[in-house]
């Protein structure tokens, strides 16, 4: 589902001098002061420049904003607590300079160069709540080409992100059945050399120490499997925290789980899909 | 770098004047502000500090040199506000076209300004001008020695230009300095009062200019042909017939002189009786008073001149710069008769008052050397070896008439005009330095003429003569040309950011659009042209060669002479492909 | 044709062509990844002709060529070597396994255990086995060719992530276009033991390194970075180890192409046999098009 375009405009945009352009137009006062008093007509022109650029500093910077477009990527779902990334989609038909985006109350993020035609944009801003979230409020600002003016809009997107609980760590309900079965990876026992067997199997270290030939057998450690659910007697949101952190470390193990969650239960497996489902599933119980 | 140009700039700041300090005290700020900078705020504020302490040297220094080093520092520190703002990654020749283009753009709204906005006069009278340094030229202690030792200097004076080259003239007399007190060894000047500001600035008149450059000296007084006018607020002739400048002597001064319609009143002044008033014991310089009271039997103030001037030319009198010393004027009259103008003019000045003569000494330049440089017009070079004195006698009926009794000296070089100009009658060819720096001149003064001239007084006379009588509408048409000038402004810095490439890439593809091929998203360029190759399979061959050339400059490592070569190669496909665009751009019309 | 690629290095790509017929694109990029310096990595059926690909380019630039089942109870020591103990000097002798070659075809390679894999992998990223404490260094020029079928998953264990990234490339040879099939069964293709040896071992690490001094243009590596950059939005990014291996393949292939100097559409040619296997974590046919494709499209390729 596309979300709904933002157009950077007259009407949506505001400025207003800088600081640095205040200071700027007391030099050219002073400038034009000292012209008067000197009657110099280098320095008149200098004033008079300075005046021209900051003249034409305001419409640059307009400029600068003017005309791109701000839409909502497709954002992928992020741990509450922790800075998560949302995907903005900056639509420009011209080149622009440096401009900078943010959240309200986050971290600025610096656009050096923005190219013609789509460019995405990934701003970090920390949730505080799962389930379906908005981000806060963007503010989208440049001082772009000399500093004099500052020109800015504000918007709000609309798009909300799945945020997923808190991760903390704490017990959870695991029953995890244990079986083994023949592998190759661990070494588990020996017995007696069979003709025809392949010299590679040969326990050599043994014969060197004047035992017969022997034989090393193999077994895989097993694979465990797991089944999830909320640990009993824990306030519900604190029991779900607990699970996200214990889904996030089993799939970095690499293991197999599975999660029983008021009434719904998702089948063992692995996998990041897998790990994506329990964790949209914990996200909106 | 913009630091170097400035610090450059300020070596050659007067140190006495009060500008001077707080635009050292600037650039150094600047430059230790630039060694601390880390954050945008503080590289923007250093580009100000630089444009601010521009703008103070150019109101201190404002010859071609001096405004050609501000200009460059004017873009360079625009660069380096533009550098920070692009965050570092274009180079320096990106950059400098870029800051370039700005400026261009606010170039007009500026002009505009500039020409429309009325000049005011200064809001208080304040003496920024240096109070010191050293000067050479014309003292107002006219001993007879000091002339001499300057005839033998060949610094520069002054040089002027006028409108009407044939009347440059290098037998004119220029006065500078009225000496009117006389103590029996020396003349001195007495320096007039400052008059009300509403007695400066003659009456505007449309007549020929004069543009003057004259360098530092230690006085007031500017060199002059008694009969212009001064057109700024900022001069004023005394009622002895001096032109003073309110502005520092300590530095090099333009100004600008117009031919008024009107005479100027300083040559029917009535002699104050200091002028007359010959202050001697009868027992000093006795030889010389007798003299003078033996023509007093003639009843009329001309003849009493043409007696001196018969006596002066009855003796044998020589021209010499070194005479040797002298007692006293007796001596050098009847006993010597060795001298230069200093002791002619000194003592017929003093004759004449014992005559009963009003009379005194003006001290000034005589000759010059007219140039004409290749750049510029031709000017008038005053050294200070030109430098002369002569006598102004009051006679009846006439007003003060000039006398110059150095002419009657000597029987062997008869009126030869420019006598004392000993050092420029000597020089035979030009040294090539010589000839560069009368070279720079010329430049220089026209520069002058055409900068410097603008002054409240041009601006009024070009807006009287732009509109005349509808002086009120001056303000619409300024508002008008004013937004005009923002539009072209604007004109300049868009169309110019994104669209005016050097880069054959850019450039190519702006020609495939014209065969209606546009890029698909991550397509490289030999891909383009091959699909554009298989649209007009006829241009095949000539879109591959334009891609091949383009990809070589773009990623090969070529030597400077392959560049070239690659170069031209692209160029020619393009042109070729251009011709072949327009071709069918004009069949597809018809 | 082109003069800067010897005549050497042109018989033995159209040899090798002529052997697995109408896989001219494929045989190519096997070559660039022979001179890059890389190992590769075959995704195919049985039959496609993966063997002689391997044996075709080993015996046209006179390499040491062995191949190796991987079956699932081959163990590490069956593939470097052991220590055997000599009863007659009461010491033990290394007996070398089959990785002491230099084109090695390990076939099948996700059937082996993992344990198996990364002594393969390991061995082809140090280019050295150590076996018991002791290390030995393996031939050089030393390139591994390994095969696997990912549509038979029974039984296996498929090469992990991390693993993955150790193969410069990953190709496909598919089936035979039919015009190509025409020929093969109508005239036959060269029989591989018949090559004969085009350019000797020597030779052929001249020619790796001339590979390496390839110029880069300052576009062209931020070209890279640019599509490097983009992958890394998405689930699994592309490693530094990626974008060296990108670059060393486009210098590789821009040299096979007769110039000096690396450009944009190198880059493409190569990107999706270095990108891919990467870029899916080795499950190819995931999404409905190529993840490299669809990085390709969205990286400017005009800067």
């Amino acid at each position: 589902m596309p979300s709904p375009e933002f157009c950077l405009g007259l009407r949506t945009l505001y400025i207003i001098p800088s600081r640095f352009g205040m200071v700027w137009l007391a030099t050219a006062a002073l400038l034009l002061l000292v012209a008067i008093q000197t009657s110099s007509n280098s320095t008149f022109l200098i004033a008079f420049l300075l005046l021209g650029l900051m003249f034409l500093a305001m419409f640059l910077t307009h400029d600068n904003l003017q005309g791109i477009k701000l839409r909502c990527g497709e954002s992928s779902p992020g741990f509450a607590a922790e800075p998560i990334h949302y995907l903005l989609v900056l639509d420009s038909p011209t080149p622009r300079q440096r401009l900078q985006l943010r959240f309200q109350g986050q971290l600025p993020h610096q656009l050096d160069h923005l190219e013609a035609g789509e460019t995405r944009v990934v701003l970090s801003w920390t949730p505080g709540q799962r389930g379906w979230q908005v981000p806060p409020r963007l503010l989208l600002d440049c001082v772009a080409p000399l500093g004099l003016f500052i020109c800015w809009t504000r918007w709000q997107p609309p798009k909300p992100q799945l945020i997923w609980p808190a991760r903390r760590r704490g017990p959870v309900q695991d029953s995890s059945p244990h079986r083994l079965r023949d592998g190759l990876d661990e070494w588990n026992d020996l017995r007696p050399l069979r003709p025809g067997e392949r010299q590679a199997l040969v326990d050599w270290a043994g014969v060197a120490k004047g035992r017969p030939l022997q034989v090393k057998l193999f077994r895989d450690p097993g694979d465990a499997e797991r089944m999830l659910s909320p640990s009993a007697g824990l306030p519900w949101d604190e029991a779900l925290e607990h699970l996200a952190e214990r889904i996030w470390q089993l799939h970095h193990r690499g293991e197999r789980y599975g999660l029983k969650l008021r009434g719904r239960t998702l089948a063992p497996a692995s996998g990041i899909r897998h790990r994506d489902a329990c964790l949209a599933l914990l996200a909106l119980a | 770098m913009t630091h170097i140009v400035l610090l450059v700039q300020c070596l050659g700041l007067n140190l006495s004047a009060p500008l001077s300090w707080p635009t050292w005290v600037l650039v150094i700020c600047s430059m230790l502000k630039r060694r601390e900078s880390r954050r945008a705020v503080d590289y923007r504020l250093v580009a100000l500090l630089q444009l601010l302490s521009t703008g103070l040297l150019a109101a201190q220094m404002e010859g071609l040199l001096a405004s050609g080093l501000q200009l460059i520092t004017v873009i360079l520190a625009l660069s380096g506000l533009l550098a920070h703002e692009l965050g570092g990654v274009v180079s320096w020749a990106a950059l400098l076209r870029r800051s370039l283009q700005l400026l261009l753009a606010a170039l007009p709204l500026a002009l505009v300004l500039f020409l429309f906005v009325p000049r005011v006069a200064p809001l208080w009278s304040t003496d920024l001008g240096p109070r010191g340094g050293a000067v050479s030229g014309l003292s107002p202690e006219m001993d007879p020695l000091s002339i001499g030792q300057l005839a033998r200097s060949d610094a520069p004076a002054a040089r002027v230009t006028l409108d009407e080259e044939e009347r440059l003239n290098s037998n004119s007399y220029w006065r500078v300095l009225v000496h009117e007190q006389f103590d029996g060894r020396s003349w001195r000047h007495e320096d007039p009062p400052f008059p009300p500001r509403s007695g400066r600035g003659g009456p505007l008149s449309a007549g020929p200019s004069q543009w003057w450059r004259v360098e530092p000296s230690a006085i007031r007084m500017v060199p002059w042909d008694g009969a212009a006018q001064p057109v700024s607020t900022d001069q004023w002739i005394s009622s002895e017939g001096e032109l003073l400048m309110a502005s520092s002597p300590r530095r090099p001064r333009s100004y600008r002189l117009q031919q008024g319609l009107s005479s100027v009143g300083w040559q029917q002044q009535q002699p104050q009786p200091r002028d007359r008033a010959l202050p001697l014991p009868p027992d000093h310089l006795p030889r010389l008073q007798a003299l003078g009271r033996t023509w007093r039997d003639q009843p009329k103030d001309v003849d009493r001149l043409a007696a001196a001037e018969a006596w002066f030319r009855s003796q044998p009198f020589r021209y010499s710069l070194a005479p040797g010393a002298f007692v006293d004027l007796d001596a050098f009259l009847f006993d010597q008769q060795v001298g230069f103008c200093g002791h002619y003019a000194g003592a017929l000045a003093a004759l004449m008052r014992a005559a009963d003569v009003p009379s005194r000494v003006v001290s000034g330049y005589q000759g010059g050397r007219l140039v004409r440089p290749l750049g510029g017009s031709p000017y008038l070079d005053l050294r200070q070896s030109d430098a002369h004195a002569w006598v102004e006698v009051w006679l009846t009926g006439q007003g003060w008439k000039r006398v110059d009794p150095t002419r009657w000296a000597g029987s062997g070089q008869p009126s030869d005009p420019s006598i004392d100009a000993v050092v420029s009658a000597q020089a035979g060819p030009v040294p090539w330095w010589r000839w560069l720096q009368l070279q720079w001149w010329g430049l220089d003064l026209a520069w002058t003429r055409w900068w410097l001239g603008f002054d409240q007084a041009t601006q009024a006379a070009w807006l009287q003569a732009l509109f005349g009588e509808q002086l009120r509408w001056a303000g619409l048409v300024a508002v008008v040309l004013a937004a005009i000038a923002v539009g072209v402004g604007l004109m300049l810095s868009r169309g110019g950011w994104p669209g005016f490439h050097r880069d054959p890439l850019q450039r190519s593809l702006r020609l495939l659009k014209r065969f209606g091929v546009k890029a698909m998203p991550g397509e490289s360029f030999p891909a383009l042209c091959r699909r554009a190759g298989g649209l007009r399979p006829e241009l095949a061959l000539e879109f591959q060669a334009m891609a091949e050339a383009q990809q070589q400059l773009d990623h090969a490592l070529l030597g400077r002479r392959q560049r070239q070569y690659q170069r031209k190669l692209w160029r020619q496909s393009r042109a070729r492909l251009m011709v072949s665009a327009s071709r069918s751009g004009r069949s597809a019309r018809s | 044709m082109d003069p800067l690629v010897d005549a050497a290095l042109q018989q033995l790509m159209s040899s090798v062509a002529q052997v697995l017929l109408g896989k001219g694109e494929e045989v190519r990029l096997a070559l660039c990844c022979l001179l890059a310096g890389g190992h590769l990595l075959i995704e195919d059926r049985p039959g496609m002709g993966k063997s002689t690909l391997a044996e075709a380019l080993a015996r046209g630039s006179a390499l040491d060529f062995k191949r190796v089942s991987f079956t699932s109870d081959l163990l590490p020591a069956d593939l470097t070597g052991i220590n055997v103990f000599d009863a007659r000097t009461a010491e033990f002798r290394f007996q070398p396994g089959p990785l002491f070659s230099q084109v090695l075809l390990a076939d099948e390679i996700n059937r082996a255990s993992a344990r198996t894999q990364s002594a393969l992998l390991e061995a082809m990223a140090v280019g050295r086995v150590s076996v018991d404490g002791t290390s030995h260094l393996l031939p050089q020029p030393f390139f591994v060719i390994a095969t696997q079928n990912s549509m038979d998953q029974v039984g296996t264990s498929p090469l992990p992530e991390a693993q993955l990234d150790r193969f410069l490339m990953r190709i496909s040879l598919g089936f035979p276009s039919r015009d190509a099939e025409r020929a093969l069964l109508a005239e036959g293709a060269l029989d591989v033991s018949m090559l004969g040896a085009c350019i000797d071992p020597v030779g052929l690490q001249e020619w790796q390194r001339r590979c390496q001094q390839q110029h880069c243009s300052e576009k062209l590596i931020g070209y890279a970075l640019d599509l490097v950059v983009a992958s890394r939005r998405g689930a699994h990014g592309l490693s530094p180890r990626a974008s060296q291996g990108l670059i060393a393949a486009a210098k590789a292939w821009s040299l096979l192409q007769g110039r000096d100097h690396v450009r944009i559409d190198d880059v493409q040619s190569v990107f999706p046999a270095v990108a891919e296997h990467r870029l899916d974590a080795g499950v190819p046919g995931g999404a409905e098009q190529p993840l490299s494709q669809v990085l390709l499209r969205s990286v400017d390729a005009l800067p």
